[in-house]
This record gives C-alpha cells, structure tokens and sequence, in this order.
C-alpha cells in the first residue's frame, strides 16, 4: 500500500523547494521533495499525491518531458508547472501539454497558496468525476465540460468563435468550482489589449483569494459583460452562455488556436 | 631632273659627292652658227659632267640634326616637367588621399571622410568612396548589433533563470513572514519594502525575458499608418504633458506589410517616449516629425530563406544551427567516404556557410536531403562561374533554389528573387527635435542596458525595439546631431 501524500515538488533548486515545503506545510499539507525528475519517477513509485508541483527546467529532462513520461504512465495526478523562463509562451505550451496551472517565478507564498488550493480542488474533483464514472453516474454531476466547438486553455479559461469575426471568452465551470463562492470579479475595459496566456481579470472568492484568469487568445477587448461585472454569480450560473466576460477582436487567432485544447475531443 | 644627278662615295671611306650631268643639245643656234657650226643631223653636241663634294653639306645637316634632337628632347622633358605637374596637382594628390583613405578604412577606420571638394569624376569617386563607407559602417553596426543581441539576448534568458530561483526563495520568505507577523507592525512595514522591492525586481527580469524572447512574431497584415496612428492616440497625453507636438506626415500609397501589429505599436510608443523625453520638459515644447513612405531596393542580401524542403517535401531548415540568428538550411553530404552536413546561409545573396564536413569538388560527390537521402544534384546543369555540380532544393511557393556543390565558389541562384527586380519596403522616420545623441554614444544606444536616462529608464527599450525590427527582418538605423534632434529610420520589408 502506498503512503498518501499531498503535494510533491519537483525542483533542482533547494532554496525553492524548501519554500514550498515552508508555506504548504505552514498550512498543514503534506509536503515531498524531489529535487530531479528521476527522484520524483522514484517518489511516485513509493508513495501517491494528489498534486505535483513541477519546474520546467530541470537538469535530467525538462518538465514537459517529465508531464509526457507521466501521461504516458498514466499516472493521473495533476501537474503545476513552475518556471524561471516565465514567458507567456511557456505558461500556454506547459497548459497546453496538459498542466492544469502555471506559476512563474518567483511568486508569493499567497500565489503559490492560491494555486495549490485550486490544485487540490481540481485533484478532489477529477476524483469525484472518476468514482461518478465508475458508477456510471454522467461526468457533469461534478462540474460541467465546456461545450463542443468551444477552445479552451488549460481547464480554466474558454474561447467560443463566433460568425462575425470577434470572440467571446469566458472562465470554465471547473475552474469556477476549484476556487469558493465568487465575491468579486475585477475585469478589464473596452479597448484594452488581452495577451494569450496572461492575467485578463482576477476573481476573488469568498476566502479572500484572488484568481488570476489567463486568456486564451489575444486581441482588443470590444465588450464586457456587465451582467457578469455587476452579478458575477452569473459565471457560476451559466459560466458557457451567459456568463462571459469578453467580446474580443482576436489579432492572431489562426496561430493562437494551434495552442489551444479543443472541447469537442474533450469529449470522445 | 633625277635621271641627271646622283649621290655618291669616290671611296667607301670618302665623304659624299653629288654628281649633276647635263647634256648640251644641238640647238638651232649652234647649227647655224658661223663659227664652228655643227652638222644638223647631229642631236647631243657634249655633256657637262660637274662634281660637287657634299663634306660641307653633310657637316650642316648633321649639325641640325643635333641641334633638332636637343631641342625636342627638351621641349618633351619641358613638357613632361608641366604636364607631370599637373597630373600630381589635380589626380595623384586625390588618387593618394583615395589611397590612403582605403588604408584607414581596411584598417577598421569606417568614420574617415575625404574631402569632397571637387565637381569632376575625382570628386564623385570621392562621394561615392564616402558613401561606401558610410553604407558600410552601418552595415557593420548592424551585423555587430545583431550578433551582440542574439548572444546578449540568450545570455539574458539564461540570467534570468537563474535570478529568478533565488528571487523565488526572497519572495516566497519575505511574503510568508508578512502573513505571519500581522501582529507586528513594525516587522510588517520592513517587510513590506522587502516584498514590494523584491516584485519589483520581478518586474525587470520580466521585461529582460521579453526582450530576450526568440519567439516567432504573431504576424499578420496590417497598416502601418494605423498601427502609428493608434501608437500616437496611446502616448498623447504623456506627449501633451511635455509640450510636445507630433506632426504626421503618413504616405497615402503605403502599402500593407505582414508585421506582429502589437509589437510594431510597441516600438513606435517607445520611439514617440523616447523622443519626447529627448525634447525634455525645460525644452518648452518640440516636434517629432513622423513620415512613412513606400520604397524598393534590390532583394540580393536581403532575403531570408525561411521554407526549404527536398524533393519528398522534408524540411532543411535546422533551428539548431543559426546563422546570424536564423535557422540555416541543412543538407547532407557524402564525399570520398565520408559524410556530414553542411549550414548553409539562409539570406540568399550571403555566403555564411558553415560547413561540417570539406566536399571533394568531384562528380563523386553526393549532396542529398538528411532526412531520406533522396538526392538534391541537378544532373543536367553545372555552375557558371567554376563548373562543379550544383544542388537544389524547394522554397514551398517560391521556387527552386539552386548552390554550386563547391566549397570555394560562391555561386548560388533564386530566380524568383533574381528575376524579381527591387524588393518592396515600407520606411517610417520618426524625426524629433530633441537634444540629439552624440556621435560616440550612438553606436551603443541598441545595447541592452544602456541608458542616458539615468535612473529613469531601464536601458532595455531601444535594445527590445531593435529586437523586434531584426525579427520582423527589417532595419533600423539612426541619425543624430546634438542640439539639432535624432531621426530614426526603420525599413520593414513588405512581403514577408
């Protein structure tokens, strides 16, 4: 029988390490080192978590490497990918390869606390999605995939094409059920530019925590939602129709799509 | 009169001797004369031979042709003598200073300036020789730009993973102990410095990543005289605050070029910045001039390569490898037994191969696609210019371009970018009339981190501006005069 643990950090660099070790465990949650992807290969073989927390460069392999090795050893626990390079770019490859969060470095104990308790939120909710599964209860019981025809990067926020050239973003119903009750929504105004894989509104739920929501595309902001800016409940309502956030004129589309998970294989 | 007088020597060793005859006729008067009267039948009556010696004569002609050969050796010499003057005064003395300004510029010296005084050819081979060396200066300052860059660029990524690490144990610590003293005050204001300094830190290594970012730009078609229009409606009140006036002179027949909009809107905002912070606050006020216009220069040089593939449709091009920055196009080579790869210059017209393995130049040589080995010789053509067989691959779209297989030779042939004519570019000047830059701080003002901004700025502006232009494969040059004002010239090429 393996011991269960909570998180496992993976990270050639001691000092980083340690602080995960210091604030996680400050919090009660049970923390591993590795400081190579062959000693987390080692780890997992001993021991189950429910969240792994993974830097890019490593001095083995390189951490989207590492996520491959452990997509294709089906071990299902989910990855937070953790970088120096914290360029956009990074942030949509490792969401892409399926991550389900990115923290660029350096970060504050508050956003490196924000992401884990939505990792384990997300850890919580694939379980729970797996026993519905096992039981032949629909998926949906947990949280609501995002509908076909719809992109989405990462699992957290959602692009929908629409007819006339401009697109509407919006945040995922897991996403929205890894954080509390919504208290606040923080959005952007109309003109204002959004980059793929950055910061375009900041949730804050009802334990005080701000939620960083990175967009899925990049372009010029046409329209705000102001249902949503006025009763942000409407996201956890409908988080697909009613509750976008953005009209957005996207810039590079075409190219931006290729980084993005499409919904409708979501659900083969 | 020639039949009756010859020239001749009694003696081989005697002077000359002119000999004159002439015959005495039977004239009417002689045969009727009474003295001794002649018979009528006879016709010649004598002939009076008379000898002259030519010793005295011979003596004067060659005393002239003495004095005539002293004379012209002189007059030539005489005239050499002026002429020769001449010459030094108004070739040599040019000729030597071209001499001795070739020297100065070989020897690394691009600043030096002939005087151009004259109005002939001597004087437009000196324009045209200053030209040269100034077209080449910035050339070099280009090429020295873009090599700095590059490697400062991937120095600077490496950099800034490696502050971030410790960066991430600062803040990390510093934002922990903030959460848990929040019953100590005066612990809670020291730690705030430390958090708020230590994300401000952050900050600058963030903007060194995108500055050192070698991603591909988003592009995609756009306006240039939109993206500076809307780069102006950004920076206006920053422009308004500082008295400065930005006057728009935008070409109506530009055309579009494929560009990554957001960052060309980056680099004119820095520019417009940068200029009104060169025009200062105290200045009362300025102008920055901004002009694009259409423009066309020869493609030969220019021109990436940036799709190549082998007759089966494998890629050449090699990320790995970079020539100047850009992924060179690789293709394998077999000859006398061994092979390898040669990295050949993506920017066709320039020869920056690199080559991993020396081609024999025999017919037994192999060039071939590293992928499937399918052969890329052309069987029945040879190089022009030195004989040995030429290889070819695709450019998707664009047709075939061809190399000589000849290490020495560097023959290579585009004939859609050869038969192509000049190369379309779209050029924006952005004119200010700030304090100018001097002469000996313009070559470093593209480097990362050099600022004459003092505390103001970061240094890393005109070195991202210089990063985006070079990734879009344009130019960016300036001119400045101190106490006149700075015009930066970008040239961005309008097909892709």
């Amino acid at each position: 029988m393996k011991t269960a643990r909570d998180i496992l950090v993976v990270d050639d660099e001691l000092v980083i390490t340690q602080a995960v070790v210091r604030v996680c465990g400050a919090e009660g949650m049970s923390v591993d080192v590795a400081e190579s992807a062959a000693a987390a290969t080692a780890r997992l073989a001993r021991c189950t978590y429910r969240l792994i927390i993974c830097d890019v460069m490593m001095a083995d392999v390189d951490g989207f490497q590492f996520l491959a090795d452990l997509g294709r050893r089906q071990v299902r626990t989910p990855v937070i990918m953790s970088t120096g390079m914290s360029t956009m770019e990074n942030a949509v490859k490792a969401l892409y390869a399926g991550a389900i969060d990115f923290i660029p470095k350096p970060f504050t104990a508050d956003e490196l606390l924000v992401a884990v308790r939505r990792g384990l939120h997300y850890a919580r909710l694939q379980d729970a999605a797996l026993a519905a599964s096992a039981t032949k209860r629909p998926v949906s019981l947990a949280y609501v995939p995002c509908p076909a025809k719809y992109y989405r990067l990462g699992y957290a926020s959602w692009v929908s094409l629409e007819g006339t050239g401009t697109v509407l973003v919006g945040v995922s119903d897991l996403f929205l059920k890894t954080v509390d009750a919504i208290q606040d929504v923080r959005l952007g105004a109309v003109g204002e530019e959004v980059v793929q894989g950055s910061s375009c509104a900041t949730i804050t739920s009802t334990d005080g925590l701000d939620h960083g929501v990175l967009c899925p595309v990049s372009g010029r902001i046409v329209e705000v939602n102001r249902g949503v800016a006025s009763t942000p409940a409407v996201m956890e309502r409908d988080p697909y129709f009613e509750g976008w956030l953005y009209r957005v004129l996207p810039s590079e589309l075409q190219y931006e799509l290729q980084q993005l998970s499409s919904c409708s294989s979501d659900r083969l | 009169m020639k039949d009756r007088t010859r020239v001749f020597r009694v003696h081989p060793d005697s002077s000359r001797t002119l000999g004159i005859i002439n015959p005495i006729y039977n004239t009417k008067s002689c045969a009727q004369a009474a003295c001794h009267a002649h018979p009528r039948s006879q016709v010649v009556l004598g002939v009076l031979d008379v000898t002259l010696p030519l010793a005295a004569v011979d003596q004067d002609i060659r005393q002239g042709r003495i004095e005539v050969g002293i004379f012209a050796v002189s007059a030539i010499l005489a005239l050499s003598v002026i002429i020769g003057l001449f010459v030094t005064r108004w070739v040599a003395m040019p000729v030597r200073e071209l001499v001795a300004a070739t020297r100065h510029v070989a020897g690394g010296d691009l600043n030096y300036v002939i005087p151009e005084t004259r109005d002939d050819e001597l004087g437009t081979l000196a324009r045209s020789f200053n030209n040269m060396t100034h077209k080449l200066s910035e050339a070099r300052l280009q090429l020295f730009q873009s090599d700095k860059l590059a490697s400062l660029g991937r120095l600077a990524a490496g950099v800034a993973h490696e502050i971030n690490n410790p960066l991430t144990g600062v803040l990390t610590y510093s934002s922990f102990l903030l959460k848990r003293t929040k019953d100590q005050p005066e612990v809670q204001e020291d730690l705030k410095v430390i958090v708020r300094e230590t994300i401000r830190c952050r900050e600058i290594v963030k903007s060194l990543l995108d500055f050192a970012r070698q991603s591909v730009p988003k592009k995609g078609p756009a306006d240039v005289n939109e993206i500076i229009e809307r780069a102006a409606l950004v920076t206006e009140n920053q422009l308004a605050l500082n008295h400065v006036k930005l006057v728009k002179a935008l070409g109506a027949e530009v055309p579009l070029v494929t560009v990554d909009a957001n960052q060309m809107q980056q680099v004119f905002i820095n520019l417009f910045v940068n200029a009104a912070d060169a025009i200062g606050p105290e200045a009362l006020g300025g102008t920055i001039t901004v002009t694009t216009s259409h423009l066309k220069l020869s493609p030969v040089g220019i021109t990436q390569i940036k799709k190549a593939q082998c007759p089966k449709r494998h890629s050449l091009i090699n990320a790995e490898v970079r020539i100047d920055g850009k992924p060179s196009i690789r293709i394998k080579v077999v000859s006398g037994g061994n092979e390898g790869f040669i990295y050949r210059d993506p920017m066709y017209g320039q020869t920056r191969h690199q080559f991993g393995i020396a081609p024999e130049a025999t017919k037994a040589t192999q060039v071939m696609c590293p992928e499937c080995s399918a052969s890329l010789l052309v069987d029945a053509a040879s190089c022009p210019d030195c004989g040995s067989a030429i290889f070819t691959f695709e450019v998707p779209g664009k047709g075939m371009v061809e190399g000589c297989t000849n290490r020495q030779c560097t023959w290579q042939r585009w004939a859609v970018v050869d038969e192509s004519g000049e190369r379309e570019f779209v050029e924006v000047r952005v004119r200010d009339t700030g304090s100018g830059i001097a002469q000996e701080e313009l070559p470093r003002i593209f480097e990362p981190f050099y600022s004459t901004k003092g505390q103001k700025g970061t240094g890393l502006g005109l070195a991202v501006i210089w990063g985006i232009i070079d990734n879009h494969n344009g130019t960016i040059i300036v001119e400045s005069q101190v106490g006149a004002g700075t015009t930066f010239v970008i040239r961005i090429p309008v097909e892709p």
